[in-house]
């Protein structure tokens, strides 16, 4: 996958950031149904300066007669030998926004040698009536108002790649569901553009030429070269308590990546590993 | 309220009459059960970058109640606008300079003990989780605390590990010895690397109507650059159009509120296991952010955006609530023996600052007249009451600017006639304080351009 988009200028940032991330990323050859049952990993990068790898997502979504069960699995790397993960289970409707109706998570440190460290361990429980949700955390029960249209983090996931397949996705608003527990409130996702981007470059190394008043510089550059170009639908989330977040979905619903500028959720699917 | 006398006030910087000394302090009876302290640092928060300190750009539900359940300083100033000096500052009550913290990633000189080290001996359980940078950024292992590791990287990434990792630990926390839970967020740092990152690619005219969150205006003092040191310059932001300007506080302004909701993350757990009464609540930030004032972005100046930083101190039962003291001139020195008074033990020596149970808890006292910060690149700067005078370093240019009648620092008066008295007194008086002060060697810089430095 390339950063190359001739309309970049106009978006909140640049896929330049990811180019590293995205080398050797192919084109998806199929997309599953977004609306059927289908399995993603993400790898998670913190971009300062160049793309870090942090950690992974693993989001499972399960169809189901009223609405789909998503299970994700996230893992973020504490430092040497120690990893956290948070485990969810989430009960969504099957309205376009994924919105969760009941939530089990489970958050645990584990260590190499799999030693659990007791005093980091968490358990969450959530439910949403369509206006309150009732958090279960510590053994108490604690109300949160939500207003009445909410979706959470990963369940736009799931959201935007069924929107990707409509010819005229409409704009969407409501509260969000922070990593299950905060509500983030005055959240909007709407269409922003459809465009083609390069898929499966590689970055090379050439030398650039900057003639100056004084003489001639040059310079190593990276420059993508190859790839293929794929049709692309994109959606950015703006609202309280988050970065502007871009989704980047094939005509076909398959999410690619998504990215607020400093964070970028990757998808995996397919790469080759050298 | 009364000012201790100047000189008083030097005699308790040079160590003769340390924080425990003073007269609230030794007056302050430990209480029957030692406190548990959760310590909040996060990471350049300017003053007025919360909803509850006025701030109209930005939603802080969760800084704002802590605010609403405490006390807030209005008046609350860094040792230092720079991340790790402020830091060594905020866990040992001693000026950078003592603690041989100059620059960002050293260690703190071994010769003085951070509040993790001092409290762990006397009872305390002492625990840290987030950012530390002196040096390392998350490193297993810290002189004092017990470290729960969590993530690193930008955005959401570390501080929600940090806020989920510090509530759980919160939660589970059990048996006699009450603990100091040091939780480091990272937010709203993140503007440094999104300017970086993105700078070239924001147009000069925004091309996005529908935000959500509207635009913030520009501050007053934007486009103003009162006299100053050439190196200042290199401290301006990019030549951003006012658009640009307005979309960077934008965006700082949403980190503000990705870390108000770890805040609040952290605060439920403290509430919600039932140890609200019980726990003694900090809030501070090392340093400011520009945000366009100035046409400064990030930090490293001596102006209100790099030095005013909030300090939000609540303790059910014992301290008052719902306060905005708008008077006392407070600084990150004051946390150490803030804690140890409440936690009933005797500070370590040689405290530059005061316990600020006094203040809290609404009892007459008197108080500093003024408040000092230094930056060993930029020069050192004196605040008192009114004024706030600035010597640089290796630049003849001075400032005073008259912090009441000119509270955006845009009228530089230090070559008014009229004020060339003020100038001397406040010179003399910074004189004094540095001169109070017992320097120890920087510590070596362990950043990673540093060691490959040295290995030539």
């Amino acid at each position: 996958m390339a950063t190359r988009d001739a309309t970049r200028a106009a978006d909140h940032f640049s896929l330049r950031p990811l180019a590293r991330a995205l080398q050797g990323l192919p084109p998806p050859n199929q997309a599953p149904d977004p609306t059927g049952a289908w399995s993603s990993e993400f790898t998670l990068y913190s971009l300062n300066i160049r793309p870090w790898a942090q950690g992974s997502l693993k989001l499972t979504r399960s169809p189901e007669t009223d609405g789909a069960v998503l299970t994700s699995d996230y893992v973020l790397g504490c430092g040497p030998g120690v990893s956290f993960r948070v485990k969810g289970e989430t009960r969504c409707e099957s309205n376009q926004l994924a919105t969760p109706k009941m939530w089990t998570v489970t958050s645990r440190q584990h260590r190499n040698d799999g030693q659990e460290t007791h005093e980091a361990a968490g358990d969450l429980r959530g439910t949403y009536d369509g206006q309150r949700i009732v958090l279960t955390e510590y053994g108490r029960e604690r109300p949160v108002e939500a207003g009445p249209l909410l979706t959470w983090n990963w369940g736009l996931f799931d959201a935007v790649q069924r929107l990707a397949v409509i010819s005229n996705p409409p704009p969407l608003e409501f509260a969000l569901l922070d990593h299950f527990d905060q509500v983030k409130p005055e959240q909007a996702l709407r269409l922003r553009k459809r465009c083609r981007v390069t898929l499966g470059a590689k970055l090379i190394v050439e030398e650039q030429k900057t003639e100056l008043e004084h003489g001639t510089v040059f310079r190593p550059e990276h420059v993508e070269r190859g790839g293929t170009e794929v049709d692309c639908v994109v959606f950015e989330h703006t609202g309280r308590g988050i970065l502007p977040i871009v989704y980047w979905c094939t005509t076909a619903g398959y999410l690619l990546m998504v990215s607020s500028g400093l964070e970028a959720y990757v998808r995996q699917d397919g790469r080759v590993k050298p | 309220m009364s000012s201790i006398p100047r000189r008083d006030f030097l005699k308790a910087g040079t160590g003769l009459a340390l924080a425990g000394a003073l007269p609230w302090n030794s007056a302050a009876a430990p209480t029957a059960a030692k406190p548990n302290i959760l310590l909040i640092i996060c990471d350049q928060l300017s003053w007025n970058a919360v909803s509850a300190h006025g701030c109209k750009w930005v939603q802080t539900p969760n800084i704002d109640r802590l605010i609403r359940g405490g006390v807030s300083f209005v008046e609350s100033h860094s040792t230092n606008p720079v991340c790790s000096p402020a830091r060594s500052s905020i866990i040992t009550g001693r000026m950078p300079v003592e603690t041989g913290v100059i620059s960002n990633s050293r260690p703190i000189h071994t010769s003085v003990p951070n509040i993790g080290q001092w409290l762990t001996p006397k009872g305390y359980d002492a625990m840290y989780c987030g950012k530390w940078h002196l040096p390392g950024g998350r490193p297993h292992t810290m002189d004092g605390f017990r470290v729960i590791p969590a993530g690193g990287g930008q955005g959401d990434l570390m501080d929600n590990s940090v806020a989920r990792l510090s509530a759980n630990a919160i939660a589970n926390h059990k048996g006699e010895r009450p603990f100091l839970l040091i939780s480091s967020l990272l937010q709203p740092h993140d503007i440094c690397y999104w300017a970086i990152q993105n700078r070239d690619l924001v147009p000069p005219k925004m091309p996005f109507d529908e935000l959500g969150p509207p635009l913030p205006d520009l501050p007053p003092n934007n486009k103003v650059r009162p006299p100053a040191p050439a190196k200042l310059a290199q401290c301006r932001g990019p030549a951003f159009s006012d658009d640009q300007w307005r979309y960077y506080r934008y965006i700082y302004f949403r980190q503000v509120e990705m870390l108000d909701h770890d805040v609040g993350r952290i605060l439920d757990a403290v509430e919600q296991t039932g140890k609200a009464e019980d726990t003694l609540v900090v809030f501070t930030s090392d340093h400011g952010e520009g945000g366009g004032r100035h046409s400064h972005v990030q930090k490293w100046y001596p102006y209100e955006e790099g030095v005013k930083v909030p300090l939000v101190v609540r303790c059910p039962g014992r301290a008052r609530e719902n306060v905005l003291d708008k008077e006392h001139l407070v600084s990150g020195l004051d946390i150490v023996p803030t804690i140890c008074d409440y936690a009933g033990v005797e500070p370590p020596p040689h405290m530059r600052g005061f316990s600020l149970r006094p203040l809290l808890e609404g009892a007459s006292t008197e108080w500093r007249d003024f408040v000092s910060t230094e930056h060993h690149f930029i020069g050192r700067m004196v605040r008192t009451a009114r004024y706030k005078y600035v010597r640089y370093k290796d630049d003849p240019v001075e400032q005073l600017f008259d912090m009441k009648t000119d509270p955006w620092e845009m009228n530089n008066l230090y070559q008014d006639p009229a004020h060339a008295d003020t100038v001397r007194a406040h010179r003399e008086r910074l004189d004094q304080w540095t001169a109070s002060l017992i320097p120890v060697p920087p510590t070596p810089d362990a950043s990673k351009k540093h060691r490959q430095r040295r290995k030539g």
